[in-house]
């Protein structure tokens, strides 16, 4: 019974992005990671540093990890990859925003941020969105 | 940069220079960290961060092998002056493997790392030990301990390589003399260097 409510618990808290956000930051996916995993972790894969694709490596292939672990998993790999091309794709989307209202802005420092987010009302939708999903709103 | 931040920011380099333990920047452990608590302090626009040719030769050495505590004091000053952050994170006993319960860490400063305002700019990710055990045993775990977090970084979260640096100071750099064995002492510090590239 506790593992289905934990398990809902966990399902809930991936889930629990921002408000409009559909991408969730490294900082919470790593810690669904440790919430999901941890304990199966620290019994099947000792010795195993995060990096490298060791973790993954190791929970995907031990016959010991847990259900809630495993269900889990993919999901939490899913939004740490969902942020990586949400950020990749910002630059693009936004192009037209920032030719339009920031195109004097000097890139660095988050200049181009600060005019985009600041210019929010006359921004794209797509934009808008983009930034939103990147973490950086 | 808003008036608050600028008032932090200045706390932060005044608590950075005293060296206090009662440092107005919270080892950042105890509450959620968040990537935007780093960004704040590492975000450094009004005072571009340059390395001295001593440090950036250390840099360098830092690729090969373990510093000096010579070296280490040589360019500690410098460092404090730059804007940094300092976080706990958990390893295991006598190990570079760092526990799950500090992924939240490693997700965060990759948060920061992405963030547009840390766009361009280089980091030092310095570790630092407790005073037991012998100098050599703690420059060479904190080496190891910083290099993990690198890695971690540079591969899971896919922080560019040529951003991060890697350095074990050990005990040389106590937080807390006066309880060289407390845990004050092990901490990360994740340190603004500029725009120097590994």
């Amino acid at each position: 019974m506790t593992y289905r409510i934990a398990a809902a618990a966990i399902l809930i808290t991936l889930w629990c992005a921002p408000a409009g956000a559909q991408t969730m930051g490294f900082a919470e996916a790593a810690d669904a990671l440790n919430t999901a995993c941890g304990a199966d972790i620290e019994a099947h894969c000792q010795g195993m540093n995060i990096g490298h694709d060791r973790i993954r490596s190791c929970l995907a292939s031990s016959p010991k990890v847990s259900g809630q672990c495993k269900a889990a998993l993919p999901k939490i790999i899913a939004s740490i990859n969902a942020r990586f091309a949400a950020q990749a794709a910002t630059l693009k989307v936004c192009e037209p925003d920032y030719r339009q209202l920031c195109r004097d802005v000097v890139r660095g420092d988050g200049n181009i941020l600060d005019c985009l987010l600041k210019a929010k009302n006359a921004v794209g939708a797509k934009c808008n969105q983009a930034l939103t999903d990147a973490g950086w709103r | 940069m808003t008036i608050p931040a600028l008032i932090r920011s200045v706390a932060l380099l005044a608590a950075a220079m005293l060296g206090s333990h009662l440092s107005a920047v919270p080892a950042a452990a105890q509450t959620k960290l968040d990537g935007n608590d780093i960004v704040q302090s590492l975000y450094d626009v009004e005072n571009v961060a340059e390395v001295s040719p001593a440090l950036a030769k250390l840099l360098k050495a830092t690729k090969a092998a373990v510093v000096s505590p010579a070296d280490i004091q040589t360019v500690a000053g410098e460092l404090s002056n730059h804007r940094q952050f300092t976080l706990e994170v958990n390893f295991d006993f006598n190990s570079s493997i760092i526990k799950p319960s500090s992924y939240r860490a490693l997700g965060a400063i990759a948060d920061a790392m992405h963030h547009p305002y840390l766009e361009g700019y280089s980091f030092l990710i310095v570790g630092h030990t407790d005073a037991k055990g012998s100098r050599d045993y703690n420059l060479r775990l904190s080496q190891e301990r910083a290099v993990a977090i690198r890695d971690a970084l540079v591969t899971t979260f896919r922080v560019a390589p040529n951003r991060l640096w890697a350095m074990g100071v050990g005990k040389e750099l106590l937080k807390s003399e006066g309880n060289p064995t407390s845990e004050l002492n092990r901490r990360v510090q994740l340190i603004n260097i500029g725009k120097m590239r590994r």
